[in-house]
Formats: C-alpha cells, structure tokens, sequence
C-alpha cells in the first residue's frame, strides 16, 4: 500500500466504515510486532504490546494530521509504546536514554577504508547486531528495516536530521567492528 | 579522475538521501573509480543483509482478531459507561426534585406549624373572613425592629405574610 491509499483507508475509516483500518492493521502488523519485539524481546509481550500500538492507533485516528507521513506517525506511536513498556520493564541499556549520541562528535574519514568487510556473507551477523549498542540497532532497523527516511527517524527519535545519518555511519562502523573483532579470536 | 568522495556521502548516496546535483556528481566519479564502485556496492548488499537481520520468522497469529476483539470491547465498555452515568444524572436529578417538592411541601403544608414551633408569637385573635375562621398571630424575631404577623386560614392552607416595623 502507498501513502495515498494508507490516507483513503484511514479516511473511510473516520467516516465509518472500520474494516477499511483492517487493511492497515495487515498492512503494519508484521513491521510493528517486530519494532517492539526488538525493544521487548520477548514474542508474547511483543505480541501483546503490538495489539496495544494499532489499538492506540486506531483510537487516535481522528488526531492524525494528513499533512504528515502516516507511516512516521504509527512508528513513532510503536517507539514511544516500546520504550514506555522497557521502561516498566526496568530492561534499560544504558545507551537508550543516555543524551551521548545526541552530542556527537563525528571524525570523518576523508575515503572509504580500503579493507572491504563483506558482512553480508558473515553467517552470524543477525547475532553480531544483537552486540552493538541499542541505540545504533534502533536507528539501522529504522533505517533498513522499516525503510524510514532520515527526516521520518529524526522525528521519530527526537533527533535532528543531520544527526540520523551521522548515527548511522557510526553503527555501521560498529558492526564492522564487532564482526573483525569476532573473526580475530575465531 | 574526480577525488573520492567521503564515507559520509556516500551513505546518504545510497540511502537517496542525497540532493539532485551531489547525486549526480558521485554518479560522474562512480564511472571513473573501481574502488568506490566496488564500496558502494558492497553497502548495498550490506543494507539488506541488515534489514533481512531484523525480519523475524515469527508471523503474529489472530492478530487481527484481537485487535477487533479489543475495539469492540472498548466500545461495548463506552456505551455501558454513556448508559450509566445517563442513569446516575437522572437519578440525582429525580432525588434533588423530591428533596425539592418535599422542602417547599413542608413549608406549604404546614408553614405555620413550623413558625409556631420556632418563634415565639402571640395570638391575637380570631377573625371571620369571608366566611372563614382565621386566627391573628404576632411572631416576635430576635430583630426587635420587625414583628412578623401572619394570617392563616383554617382549612384553607392560604397564608399571607405581612411584614411591619415598629
């Protein structure tokens, strides 16, 4: 489904007809239980939790403005669930909350680096992500996964907009570096 | 050939976060330089591989039911809510009425009864009004300035106040 066809669905669904939101509801479910098993870990809590976000969702219809991207605002309506659940939850890393990726302090390399790491043939690398700070799988599952823009993570995260890709490049670095540090005591 | 462009370019390049004419600029080097050909692509493949890492295998059962389930209890829940406090504000209004009725019925039934209960008061006399037995009293109030007199007619249940000053 494009935005267009997202707003019609939500449109009928103001004026009555609610099996229009089902659509949506197919439309995201898989993407939003993932977002929150992501931050829950656990499938029946992100499972509940996900039920918890399109229901939120679909109470919240008529405070959606039409001006912005539907998509941002059911992410970030599941990112602020999933944190708020973390929270109860008392699973915090220590990098979620923190300001520290907020003040960045970037030091570019002037070329790409000439060693090539080619992760995608690594076997473990969905377990090697799982080792990078939390806040680096957030914005590349945002990113990769959901196939967010940079200005739909900024507002998300509550980050500005130059600062998504340099967090980006940086969790990049960060797996590169988790994977060489992985091959080096294989 | 062009220099390579930074790390940082070339992320928002394959990210298509980039502006029109940067775009084309590293397009322009990309046909010229091996190397950052053979890096971009690798980070394509590698963007996948990311994207593919966090696709669960787990698929939600009766996901749909529950929400729908969920929405329909909700709005079970609002109507049983509207319902009840419809009842409640009727109900306290039919009490607040028949407190009402019942204060001014006490005075209007029997005014005089709870004067004479409450106030000193002398009787006067006895009058004949238009063929009807009534008696004159004289109320004293705490306020020695005002004397209260009331007439009431027996049977009648009509009272008339009138205030003098002394």
């Amino acid at each position: 489904m494009n935005e267009k066809e997202i707003i019609q669905c939500v449109s009928d669904c103001l004026n009555g007809n609610k099996e229009s939101f089902n659509l949506i509801f197919k439309f995201y479910k898989k993407k939003i239980f993932n977002l929150c098993y992501h931050y829950i870990g656990i499938i029946p809590d992100a499972e509940d939790a996900a039920v918890e976000v399109l229901f939120k969702v679909y109470n919240s219809l008529k405070k959606f403005d039409n001006r912005y991207k539907f998509s941002t605002w059911i992410y970030k309506i599941a990112y602020n669930y999933s944190i708020e659940i973390l929270r109860k939850k008392k699973r915090e890393d220590k990098y979620i909350n923190s300001g520290s990726f907020r003040e960045l302090k970037f030091v570019e390399k002037d070329t790409p680096s000439t060693q090539l790491f080619e992760l995608n043939k690594k076997e473990n690398f969905k377990e090697e992500l799982k080792k990078i700070p939390k806040n680096f799988q957030e914005v590349l599952m945002l990113k990769y996964y959901h196939d967010l823009s940079y200005q739909q993570i900024s507002e998300i995260m509550n980050l500005p907009k130059n600062t998504v890709g340099i967090l980006i490049l940086r969790a990049k670095k960060a797996l590169k570096k988790q994977i060489v540090k992985e091959d080096y005591y294989e | 050939m062009s220099k390579c462009f930074k790390e940082l370019d070339y992320l928002y390049y394959v990210d298509n976060e980039m502006e029109i004419q940067e775009r084309e600029a590293i397009d322009r080097h990309l046909q010229t330089c091996k190397k950052c050909r053979k890096y971009i692509d690798e980070e394509i493949k590698n963007n996948i591989k990311i994207a593919e890492s966090f696709n669960s295998t787990h698929e939600p059962e009766n996901f749909i039911l529950r929400i729908n389930e969920k929405i329909s209890l909700d709005e079970s829940s609002r109507k049983i809510k509207k319902r009840s406090l419809i009842w409640g504000l009727t109900a306290a209004a039919a009490i607040f009425i028949i407190i009402i009725i019942n204060t001014v019925n006490i005075d209007k039934t029997d005014p005089l009864k709870t004067i004479i209960q409450e106030k000193q008061h002398v009787l006067l006399s006895h009058v004949n009004i238009e063929g009807k037995q009534a008696k004159i009293f004289q109320f004293v109030s705490n306020d020695i300035d005002k004397k209260y007199f009331w007439l009431k007619k027996i049977n009648d249940n009509r009272e008339g106040k009138n205030e003098s000053k002394n």
